[in-house]
């Protein structure tokens, strides 16, 4: 049995005329197949139509605004490293130019072994400068303080210092009065 | 366009994070109910919908002052959905996800309401997990949101003919879904009580 146009009718979202609709019905009275697919579908438009609406958990848009920090903080650093691995390359670049212009007669592949040695070494010491500054930095809050009570102490006895030397220097040139006799 | 959104449209692109915040916080449901569909648990869903608002808010330059803004917004999240869906190929939705995050809570007030609530999300994901990403969009907008046809090919950017193709395949799956799943449920009920095989 034919199943056109029913199925068409019945899968489309297309509104049916009345004289459609009699056909249809007619058709369904008759086909078991299209009418298992009609209550198929009607099924699943209660199915769907009955559902709750999903909601998020309260404070979405308090999240949405940690989340967007994080999210710049993150692109910033990104644009950091390209902006560094650019220079690098240009760096790089200009070098090996250099050096091609320069030197036609060495011998290219000592020239460039002993280049790519120098610039991880260099690499490497800009990274471990990099990490002891870092840990420095960490360390700040803990050691400023004690830094603070040193500096004070040293500056206080230095003071101290400073005028004992003082004193002692203008007594030492201090003119002798008549008639009072230096013990 | 409400007057408020307008102004706080004008605001975000002078770069008010709290002006977009508003508008995050009136557009959450329909996009976080988007993603839900599209991707089946609320893990992804919360996760999804917190990345398509970053991306508008990104974006927000692209916007177009006469097309309907949550129009916009939804198309976003569709497509953030759709290229979620293809990476992990999800189009075929992790049920024990679902079972994990549908155990009712005790202290819920009617946990019986609920468990309902959860049995019918299940069969629901069931439904649609044979579906493509793009007719799970369009499925989705047309379903859950009442999209036109015309406005489901703006979201998507699609033909108004590919939109109605793609509505009518999907239609098709699910009904043949539903049918076989009609058929199984029978014939589990029906072992128990069958003859044995001797």
């Amino acid at each position: 049995m034919s199943h056109q146009p029913f199925e068409t009718w019945l899968l489309s979202d297309e509104e049916l005329n009345p004289q459609q609709k009699l056909s249809l019905d007619e058709h369904l009275q008759t086909c078991e197949e299209c009418q298992k697919l009609s209550n198929a579908l009607h099924q699943v438009n209660v199915v769907i139509t009955t559902s709750h609406e999903p909601t998020p958990q309260p404070g979405f848009t308090q999240r949405w605004h940690k989340r967007l920090l994080v999210h710049r903080h993150q692109e910033q650093q990104r644009r950091m490293w390209f902006i560094t691995l650019g220079l690098f390359g240009i760096a790089g670049f200009i070098i090996s130019a250099l050096l091609i212009l320069n030197h036609q007669s060495i011998n290219w592949v000592y020239e460039l072994s002993n280049f790519v040695a120098n610039f991880s070494l260099a690499a490497a010491r800009v990274n471990q400068f990099w990490s002891i500054l870092q840990s420095m930095i960490k360390a700040l809050p803990i050691l400023l303080p004690i830094m603070i009570l040193f500096g004070v102490g040293l500056l206080s006895a230095m003071t101290v210092l400073i005028i004992t030397w003082f004193s002692s220097l203008i007594r030492l040139y201090k003119p002798i009065e008549e008639g009072v006799s230096v013990r | 366009m409400h007057e408020k959104e307008a102004l706080w449209i004008k605001q975000a692109l002078q770069g008010s994070d709290k002006a977009f915040g508003f508008l995050v916080d009136s557009y959450q449901r329909p996009v976080y109910s988007l993603c839900y569909r599209m991707l089946g648990n609320s893990r992804d869903a919360e996760d999804a919908a917190q990345e398509s608002f970053i991306r508008a808010y990104q974006n927000l330059k692209r916007y177009d002052p006469k097309r309907s803004f949550a129009t916009w917004l939804l198309s976003i999240a569709s497509h953030h959905c759709i290229d979620r869906m293809r990476k992990r190929q999800l189009a075929t939705v992790s049920t024990d996800v679902l079972h994990t995050e549908l155990i009712p809570d005790r202290k819920t007030p009617n946990p019986e309401s609920k468990f309902q609530e959860q049995e019918h999300e299940i069969m629901i994901q069931n439904l649609m997990k044979n579906l493509k990403p793009l007719d799970r969009a369009a499925m989705t907008l047309r379903y859950w949101h009442e999209y036109s046809e015309v406005e489901i090919a703006e979201a998507l950017d699609l033909s108004v003919s590919a939109v109605k193709s793609r509505l009518y395949r999907a239609r098709q799956s699910l009904a043949k879904t539903w049918m076989d799943t009609e058929n199984e449920s029978l014939v589990g009920e029906r072992r128990p009580y069958e003859s044995p095989a001797f």
